[in-house]
């Protein structure tokens, strides 16, 4: 082992604490990376998509021969929710006609419209994170495209996650599971729709409480997000897999598994948040 | 190494790594070539270019995936440094050397990576610590060995032992 000489230590220490500022200073998102990290992305990411294109076009055509048993099983438990869903059917179509009703009632009387996500922007996965621990993508829509941080992202299965970083033709998202922000939720009862809290966790599950003690659900029952928070209303989360019984605990606890496969995303849809327009203006 | 062929070489690994290598996982987890280039850079082409490689890695791999940029410059300058550190000691021509600089590079990147998900309060699934730190080991270790000996023979024209 050889010794550094002392302006090399010294080089080294500082480099360390620039390191650690700008760390500092980068962690918990930004609403518009440095123009350095702007340039890196810009001239990679050309050069990433086209890669990444012909590494999904392999992919899926190798995809279906290397699941083709696993394909065959699930073709039989798609057939038997057919058959459940059908049933459904029936009993929708008919509490439809009564939403049809309800909402020309809801004309009549003149009703201010709430809720209605119709700004989001679509955006396809660029590339994925390449190591071990998280599942955070990168997708091909930045500030010129409207995208903001914090913003939600969501895809066919449900919410997906939220915008962290945003460049001018890219962003970096992180998904659910990996950032330990709150997701406020509301269970999708007939009866009594429940609100609680959930929290991202590295095991692909999502943990948290119901705010009423009282609260009466069960595995399987469905969760959306509520609108509190930086999340859209009405986003579909996943379902409850568990309820722990705590004793300790004043509030009811969940453990809930969401509806999107992290690993398969390639396209998503992005609301852009209102929240950090408002602060942009406000500075 | 001249720095046009360490710029390029940084960015084809990041390539490889981003799109091709994530196709093979095992439990989850894959090999991190950038890992593996930057021991093998640090060892057979001394400090300096080690020291680059490092910066362009992890400059490529914080920009566009990490909670906050300039995490894996610091892994990998460490990683490089900590190399050149024991690098008199090194006997380069053995092949159990990169063998152990890779699987202790691994455990290094890890154990600093954890401890700045730690800090940043990023979830961290413990169960699966061990897991990823062994298979990665293997996995960089397997995928090290046949590149060091691939970059011996080429670049310095003989066998490795």
């Amino acid at each position: 082992m050889h010794a550094y000489p002392k302006w090399k230590k010294i080089i080294i220490i500082i480099v360390s604490i620039l390191l650690l500022t700008f760390m500092g200073i980068s962690a918990g998102g930004r609403s518009s990376v440095s123009v350095v990290e702007n340039l890196v992305a810009e001239v990679v990411y050309p050069i990433q998509k086209f890669f990444y294109g012909i590494n999904q076009s392999i992919g899926d055509r190798i995809e279906p021969i290397a699941e083709l048993y696993k394909n065959a099983r699930e073709n039989e438990a798609l057939k038997e929710e057919v058959e459940s869903l059908r049933a459904q059917v029936v009993s929708l179509t008919l509490d439809q006609r009564e939403l049809i009703e309800l909402r020309e009632l809801k004309g009549a009387l003149r009703y201010v419209e709430t809720e209605s996500i119709q700004n989001f922007v679509s955006a396809s996965v660029l590339s994925k994170d390449p190591g071990n621990w998280y599942e955070n993508f990168v997708i091909d829509a930045g500030s010129e495209d409207g995208v903001t941080k914090n913003s939600a992202v969501i895809n066919g299965s449900g919410l997906v996650g939220m915008v962290y970083d945003v460049g001018t033709n890219w962003s970096k998202v992180v998904t659910l599971i990996d950032k330990r922000s709150t997701i406020s939720f509301s269970s999708v009862g007939i009866i009594a729709p429940y609100d609680g809290q959930i929290i991202g966790s590295a095991d692909h599950i999502l943990r948290g409480q119901i705010f009423d003690p009282t609260a009466k659900m069960s595995p399987g029952d469905l969760l959306v997000t509520s609108g509190l928070g930086i999340f859209p209303k009405g986003i579909v989360i996943g379902e409850i897999k568990e309820l722990i019984d705590n004793r300790d605990a004043l509030l009811p606890e969940v453990v809930v598994e969401p509806f999107v496969d992290f690993q398969s995303i390639k396209k998503v849809m992005v609301i852009p948040s209102v929240t950090v327009d408002t602060e942009a203006e406000s500075e | 190494m001249k720095a046009f062929w360490l710029v390029l070489s940084s960015l084809l690994v990041y390539l490889i790594q981003t799109t091709f290598i994530l196709n093979f996982r095992f439990y989850g987890v894959t090999a991190n070539l950038p890992l593996i280039y930057v021991v093998m850079v640090a060892l057979l082409f001394g400090n300096r270019a080690g020291l680059v490689a490092a910066a362009l890695s992890g400059l490529f791999l914080d920009v566009l995936y990490a909670h906050a940029v300039g995490v894996n410059i610091f892994i990998f300058c460490t990683i490089a440094i900590l190399i050149d550190l024991f690098d008199e000691a090194l006997f380069k021509d053995n092949s159990l050397t990169p063998l152990m600089l890779i699987v202790l590079g691994t455990v290094v990147y890890h154990v600093l990576f954890l401890a700045h998900a730690y800090f940043f309060n990023l979830p961290i699934f413990v169960g699966k610590v061990f897991a990823v730190i062994a298979i990665e080991s293997v996995f960089n270790a397997l995928i090290g060995l046949l590149l060091y000996k691939y970059v011996i023979r080429r670049w310095f024209g003989y066998e490795l032992r």
